[in-house]
């Protein structure tokens, strides 16, 4: 042991050397030799006790007997392999559960940017609405900031995107990040090979370059350094590979995002699909970029905000139009996760709620131990009552325990963590964006340390109980000491309450998604998924151009029309049914009030949308074909929209205009309705339908990339029959979607899918914990009893007797946990809609009832098993027994 | 082992006086646990018998303290022994606990030889 100063041996030694030394002076005054080496041992006394006293004084006592305490934890435990198997694996599941997410979230909230001399760089945002919160910035604004201000030595602008490039194994997803040439100075980091972008390319019109980050680089392009020169295409288009990124460095908009390719701003007008985004780097109106600034040298970031208060001022005189005067706002770069606000606000809170309802589990986990732990304890009684008299002090019998809970809570906190690694890295394979989840002393602090509060906090109530035992009683073989007739708030009732509670909740939530779900599907959609099936090909992606493209889609379209059963076919942009884009609109002729602007949703249709999908048209006509560019544009509302806007249901011959974002702010587009259509269902959880537009997607000059048909036959079959045309138009096309309108729809529920089963999988996870907690305390009781249950049998008691008097308290204890349970749960439903400015799935009587029947029903059997065993056993033989 | 604290406990009341005595056989040079115990008894008129079993505890103790050092050596009568030696720290502790010690036993001397307060 390394504290241990002094060896043994060399104590024994030198009371050896003692010993001689004394005999040898006992000699010179002539006693005998052999009397000599006695009459020394004698006068030296108990040299035993003397090394006992020395090996007691040159450690430290408690870990020494801790290590005892730990060897004889294993030794006890490894004997009890059934109840240690089952309290590693409970606590492993609470442990690794919590873990694995703590890793999610030490990676989006926790984990620093890794940016040098990060005191020095901050975030620079222009403020946008009422409340001046800080939003991105605009290109033209941009560049007035790196002209006017001398508080910065260099400064640079970010536009974060995703992008498909064409990689060996076909398409992939790519997180991309247009940049300045000024990128580099500004974070301070160097290219692995290659160069970065000239300030050239910080404009269009010049030939797109990117620059490759590492670890795709690594990943995909196998450390290839013939990669630079090379063109890769990215969203169809070509961009010349002229750099290797820096090793160290992922992504400036996230640390746990991995950015695929860094992009010169040359490339915005070819790679980015998001709009028209020709004119970005030139409109005020349109905010997209990021800003990250290094201060000069003995700058604060106070000035810098001072000078950038200066630069508003100026920017709100010079661009009253397109600046509304609300500031700007300079933030040290390692204040922020994301975005300022909002974004972060949001982050922070899910966080919370997936960690708070993590933590339930855990301490359902944890208090189920502990009842297990109790009810082994108790079980002990007789050992400690031995141990007590013989001496043992309760500190050290409750260290004893102690040491066992503790083993345990670690073993349980290794086995989480191998259960956490691998469920991240199952995580980190489902998206398609690549995460960067690692480990980090945080996580590894964080499980030893809910490790260790387990242990000792779950472990130390028992361990306290247990050793609290009256010797006689004890000795004499502990009888009842825990009957549930010695009273009702005792531990082992508040644990097993907590955990049923605990559970019930779980439950609730799983139920109320579960019933979110289930309204979902039952929406009336408005229109029809019978026979109807969408692909959706990647002409981008292959390289047309814009003109070719719709040429292309519109040839599909024709021999899609052409497949034998097709009764009606169109070509449209994106989904086809719901999602869409929230504007801002005005009615002409009405000044929208002061502060207070319209807003509606927009989606985009063509000739045929309504009549494939069956949506009936209420007054007016649908989109055709002669409403192309040239000509006046026109929407078809829905009737809400009819109704909320224009005040009337026949909206048909008003106009209005929109704008959004492909038109920037300050030009609006007017329109006229030509037709009113029925409400579609928005496909959401609980909303009502919203006013919605459907512009042409022709007119909108938006590419008609997917193709949805309704057949008289099958959707699989016309699914088929989709695919093949595509192929004979051109075998190199990619296929990006293909699915039928069914799929669709599920696949909208995904999400909700997944997380009814996560809530449900925890939530059957805890019923099962509470359910073995139940049992074991039951069959303990009966365990204690089976004397006096064996006499009342004797005596012509029934085995239904027997069960209720087993199980009487405990079902007073279930029903008052679930009455609690339910009591809390609505109220929490009721806080949460109060509180939230969100739509919540609220649950219905049917889900509640569930609930609590299903909680009831296993609880209670759980119980009932041991109590039936009871009923069934040997009145002869259990009365023998003691 | 609940007797362990009584017996703590009694060696806590030596631990002191023993100490200083060690110490103070140690101001005339190096030597070994038998010459110490020796030492005490000569020195005290055979008054004190040292318990050996308290000796090289006591030792472990202030050589741990950093009060003396320790090495092996060979005896005069050509026999291996540990040798103890005071430190610096040793020599500033024991002027330290001689003034303490002879501060009590004038005190206790007083008490003892006190006439009654109340009479």
């Amino acid at each position: 042991m390394w504290f241990r100063k002094r060896r043994d041996e060399d104590f024994a030694a030198e009371i050896e050397a003692h010993v001689r030394l004394e005999a040898d002076q006992l000699m010179a005054h002539g006693i005998p030799a052999s009397e000599a080496e006695s009459a020394a041992r004698r006068a030296f006394g108990n040299t035993t006790r003397a090394q006992e006293r020395f090996y007691e004084s040159v450690r430290w006592l408690w870990l020494d007997e801790l290590v005892r305490g730990v060897r004889e934890a294993v030794r006890r435990l490894s004997r009890d392999w059934q109840f240690t198997v089952a309290a590693v694996l409970i606590l492993a599941l609470g442990i690794g559960a919590n873990t694995a997410i703590f890793s999610v979230v030490n990676a989006l909230l926790f984990r620093s940017h890794p940016f040098p001399n990060i005191h020095r760089l901050v975030n620079v945002y222009q403020n946008v609405t009422e409340r001046a919160a800080p939003a991105p910035v605009s290109f033209p604004a941009y560049r007035d900031i790196v002209s006017s201000s001398n508080v910065f030595s260099a400064v640079t602008a970010i536009l974060a995107d995703d992008a498909r490039y064409q990689a060996s194994d076909g398409l992939r997803m790519a997180f991309v990040e247009h940049a300045t040439s000024s990128y580099l100075e500004v974070l301070g980091y160097r290219l692995t090979a290659g160069r970065w972008f000239t300030e050239a390319e910080d404009r269009t019109g010049v030939g797109p370059s990117a620059v490759i980050g590492y670890r795709t680089w690594e990943r995909q392009f196998g450390s290839d350094f013939a990669i630079l020169g090379q063109t890769v295409r990215l969203n169809g288009t070509p961009v010349t590979v002229v750099g290797i990124g820096p090793r160290d460095l992922t992504s400036t908009t996230h640390p746990a995002l991995v950015t695929d390719f860094w992009l010169s701003m040359s490339a915005l007008a070819g790679v980015a699909v998001r709009g028209n985004l020709a004119g970005i780097l030139e409109r005020r109106g349109d905010r997209n970029f990021e800003i990250r600034a290094r201060l000069k040298e003995g700058v604060t970031v106070a000035q810098a905000q001072a000078a950038m208060d200066v630069l508003a001022r100026q920017l709100a005189k010079d661009y009253p139009d397109t600046d509304p005067g609300k500031g700007i706002t300079v933030l040290p770069t390692n204040q922020v996760v994301v975005q300022p606000g909002e974004p972060d606000a949001m982050i922070a809170y899910g966080s919370a709620v997936i960690m708070a309802i993590m933590s339930l589990v855990l301490a359902i986990a944890c208090s189920n131990l502990a009842t297990l732990l109790l009810v082994r304890g108790a079980g002990r009684a007789k050992e400690v009552s031995v141990r007590l008299a013989l001496g043992a002090s309760r500190w050290q019998l409750v260290r004893h325990f102690l040491a066992e809970s503790i083993l345990l809570a670690m073993c349980g906190a290794a086995a989480g963590f191998i259960l956490s690694q691998w469920a991240i890295q199952y995580l980190s394979k489902l998206p398609q964006l690549s995460f960067d989840i690692r480990i980090d002393y945080r996580i590894l602090g964080f499980t030893v340390a809910i490790g260790l509060v387990t242990g000792i906090a779950f472990g130390l109530a028992p361990a306290l109980r247990a050793t609290k035992v009256e010797l006689l009683s004890g000795l004499r073989d502990g009888d009842g000491s825990l009957s549930f007739t010695r009273g009702w708030f005792t531990l082992r009732n508040t644990l097993l309450t907590g955990q049923v509670i605990g559970s019930f909740l779980l439950l609730m939530g799983t139920g109320v998604m579960i019933h979110a779900v289930m309204s979902l599907q039952a929406q009336e959609l408005g229109f029809t998924t019978q026979g109807v099936a969408l692909v959706r090909v990647g002409t981008r992606y292959a390289g047309y151009e814009e003109a070719a493209a719709e040429r292309k889609h519109q040839e599909l379209l024709r021999r899609i029309r052409a497949i034998p059963g097709v009764q009606s076919a169109f070509a449209t942009n994106g989904a086809p049914v719901g999602s869409s884009v929230g504007r801002e609109i005005e009615i002409d002729g009405v000044a929208p009030a002061v502060g207070a602007s319209l807003s509606a949703e927009s989606a985009w249709a063509s000739p045929g949308y309504f009549e494939t999908l069956q949506i009936p048209v209420l007054f007016g006509r649908t989109l055709q074909e002669y409403d192309s560019p040239g000509k006046p544009q026109v929407a078809v509302v829905n009737e809400t929209m009819a109704r909320r806007v224009f005040g009337s249901p026949n909206a048909v011959g008003r106009r209005f205009r929109y704008g959004g974002i492909e038109q920037s702010r300050e030009e609006k587009v007017s329109v006229e309705v030509v037709g009113v259509v029925r409400d579609t269902s928005p496909l959401q959880v609980a909303t009502k339908p919203e006013p919605l537009f459907y512009l042409s997607a022709a007119q909108s000059g938006v590419e008609t990339s997917t193709l949805v048909a309704r057949s008289s036959l099958d959707a699989a079959g016309l699914l088929k029959a989709m695919q093949r045309e595509v192929r004979s138009v051109d075998p190199t096309l990619p296929v990006l979607q293909a699915r039928t309108m069914e799929q669709v729809l599920e696949g909208r529920l995904y999400l909700w899918k997944q997380g009814c089963a996560m809530l449900g999988g925890l939530g059957v996870l805890a019923l099962v914990l509470a359910s073995v907690g139940l049992y074991a305390v039951v069959r303990f009781a009966v365990s204690k009893r089976s004397r006096e249950l064996g006499i009342r049998m004797a005596l012509g008691a029934r085995g239904r007797q027997v069960v209720w008097l087993v199980m009487r308290d405990v079902t007073i204890l279930i029903g008052v946990s679930i009455s609690i349970a339910s009591a809390a749960s609505l109220a929490g439903m009721v806080l949460i809609e109060s509180a939230s400015h969100v739509d919540v799935p609220g649950a219905d009587s049917a889900t509640i009832l569930s609930v609590v029947v299903i909680m009831a029903a296993t609880a209670g059997t759980a119980a009932y098993f041991p109590a039936r065993r009871a009923a069934k056993a040997d009145p002869s033989k259990s009365l023998r027994h003691e | 082992m609940s007797t362990r604290r009584d017996e703590s406990e009694r060696i806590a009341l030596l631990q002191g006086t023993l100490d200083l005595l060690i110490l103070r056989t140690l101001l005339f040079g190096r030597e070994h646990g038998q010459g110490i115990a020796r030492a005490i008894q000569a020195m005290s008129g055979d008054e004190i018998l040292i318990d050996h079993g308290s000796l090289y505890p006591a030792l472990q103790r202030l050589e741990t303290k950093g009060f003396v050092s320790a090495e092996w050596g060979v005896s005069g009568n050509n026999r291996k022994a540990r040798f103890y030696k005071m430190t610096a720290s040793g020599k500033k502790q024991i002027t330290l606990e001689q003034k303490q010690w002879e501060r009590i036993s004038a005190a206790v001397g007083r008490v003892l030889s006190a006439a009654n307060p109340a009479g």
